[in-house]
């Protein structure tokens, strides 16, 4: 057999096939799954509400840490300043 | 009972309702996951979740498209989410594997899987078709699956997909190409033996 008939022989391997069938059993599962929902879907929602919580205090902690450090560098230059005026009298009159 | 009355009393909370829509269309729904999945297991999980989606947002059935339609869509959006999350295990498993020693226990799919369905004789060649039917798109996959294996009607699979009936027609096709072109890199040299081995 050449290599096309083989090809044609495999994609015609499903013809004629039958239906898989479900487990017997399928629907008491289901009925037992409906009766008893899995607790699944309230644990991941505490899940991502701890990392929400997380990714909102290094937001918080590092808005916090820049405004700190710009007020402490707007205050020293001013100081600074202060201090360049005194040494040279710019100013200073007589 | 109809099926339009059968969902109404689905949505009013009767067990008994689904229970005769899964007589009539439990088998159907595995069938098409198992065409995914290629796993008994993983199979019977999503068919007890498809039904399970179905007596939890029955209320929500806008009665536009037919029943079947409906629960084939469920179908295929949960099979396709299925592989989409097995990939993604896949790819960290391979990420996991680079540091962990024993990763032996790590399984993903049957890459002998042969469909209960197929004939006898036609069971090594189907194991290749399956295998090649894993290398096509999700949209290829879907129409090839819905048409070829679950035999809907092309109407039927176009309103599934939410496709016009030409494009259906012409994934159908292109799948076909595609498989043809997957399946001469497993065809063994003249000669030799008819059945591959996945290695």
């Amino acid at each position: 057999m050449n290599k096309k008939d083989r090809i044609e022989e495999i994609m015609h391997s499903v013809g004629g096939m039958q239906r898989a069938k479900a487990p017997a059993d399928a629907f008491s599962k289901i009925r037992q799954k409906l009766a008893d929902p899995p607790k699944e879907q309230e644990t991941s929602s505490y899940r991502w509400l701890g990392v929400a919580a997380v990714i909102l205090l290094v937001i918080c902690s590092n808005v916090v840490i820049i405004s700190n450090y710009y007020s402490n560098e707007s205050w020293s230059q001013h100081s600074d300043y202060l201090q360049l005026t005194s040494d040279f009298n710019l100013y200073e009159n007589g | 009972m109809n099926e339009k009355s059968l969902l109404k009393s689905i949505a009013l909370g009767s067990e008994e309702a689904l229970e005769q829509l899964y007589n009539h269309y439990g088998d159907r729904v595995y069938n098409t996951i198992i065409s995914y999945t290629k796993n008994a297991e993983d199979s019977e999980e999503l068919l007890h979740d498809v039904f399970i989606t179905i007596y939890n947002t029955a209320r929500t059935f806008q009665f536009n498209s037919s029943v079947s339609t409906w629960i084939y869509r469920i179908t295929v959006n949960k099979s396709l989410d299925f592989l989409r999350k097995q990939k993604s295990q896949k790819r960290q498993g391979i990420l996991t594997s680079l540091y962990v020693k024993d990763t032996s226990e790590i399984k993903y799919e049957s890459a002998d899987f042969v469909h209960p369905g197929v004939k006898l004789e036609n069971k090594e060649d189907a194991k290749l078709l399956f295998r090649a039917i894993d290398t096509l798109s999700e949209h290829q996959k879907t129409a090839f699956i819905l048409t070829q294996i679950e035999g809907l009607p092309q109407k039927e699979v176009a309103e599934i997909m939410n496709q016009t009936r030409k494009s259906v027609e012409s994934l159908v096709q292109r799948a076909k190409v595609n498989l043809r072109k997957e399946l001469e890199k497993y065809y063994p040299e003249r000669g030799k033996s008819k059945n591959i081995t996945s290695d």
